[in-house]
């Protein structure tokens, strides 16, 4: 069994302090019905593929955080402070979950989301999350 | 022990100007990421023509086939460009609040063992 990544990182980000301060529980792996209020943050997996297939033991996840802030301030403060976590203590055990071996960060972005009028604020950044069970 | 490159951009543009051996793997390379960006576009339900009805109203959708056909590589100045000409084609990429992600370019250069980096030229990364 894999580790289902986006939900690993949504449980583990609600539970810390940092992130509770600057957007309460509001991390979603789809937005509801019901658009949040600003700043949120979403998580979805893109892409990804295990680095083995026999065994089929460690597993690549590709997720794109989308993090949209009030301000565009609000959104970049929010995206670096989860991409500090997610370089630290994200590392490790994580119990009855699995394991994070690795999290290489890529491509990252300032995409506001045209949907709206005006313009939502957004930052976009992508990053490999590396697992096991 | 790790070994720094230092690419000359200038140096590179000549010699891209003036090697068309070079040019043509470029181009290849180019022609290559955009069959597989068309590969990853997603098709879904509205594989048909024209808008989708629903409750009186009309509805595009950006998983028309015809999206996919706007992929295109074409020179420009001394390297290629791979893009997709249709003006919505960043919700595709990088969704919406109502839109996933479906990032087909990113899946493309991904897979081509490349790097991606968005707005090169304005020295964002």
């Amino acid at each position: 069994v894999t580790v289902d990544v986006e939900r690993l990182l949504s449980a583990w980000l609600r539970s810390r302090s940092e992130i509770l301060t600057l957007i309460e529980n509001r991390i979603y792996t789809e937005v509801p019905r019901q658009v949040p209020p600003d700043p949120f943050m979403r998580i979805t997996q893109i892409g990804g593929a295990p680095v083995f297939s026999r065994p089929l033991y460690f597993d690549e996840a590709v997720i794109q955080f989308d993090f949209y802030g009030g301000p565009k301030a609000t959104a970049r403060l929010l995206m670096d402070t989860t991409r500090d976590l997610l370089a630290g203590p994200f590392y490790g055990v994580h119990v009855d979950v699995g394991t994070v071996t690795s999290v290489r960060f890529a491509e990252t972005a300032y995409v506001p989301d045209d949907m709206y009028d005006p313009p939502r604020p957004r930052w976009a950044s992508t990053a490999s999350v590396f697992t096991h069970p | 022990m790790a070994v720094r490159v230092n690419i000359s951009k200038p140096a590179l543009n000549k010699f891209l100007a003036t090697s068309p051996q070079a040019r043509r793997v470029l181009e290849q390379n180019a022609d290559a990421l955009r069959d597989s960006a068309k590969e990853l576009m997603p098709i879904g339900q509205s594989v048909k023509w024209g808008p989708i009805y629903r409750n009186g109203k009309a509805y595009y959708s950006h998983k028309h086939d015809w999206v996919r056909q706007l992929f295109r590589a074409r020179r420009y100045r001394e390297y290629y460009r791979v893009e997709n000409t249709y003006p919505f084609y960043p919700i595709v990429e990088w969704g919406s609040i109502k839109n996933r992600p479906y990032a087909p370019m990113r899946k493309a250069v991904r897979a081509s063992r490349l790097r991606f980096v968005p707005n090169p030229g304005r020295g964002e990364l």
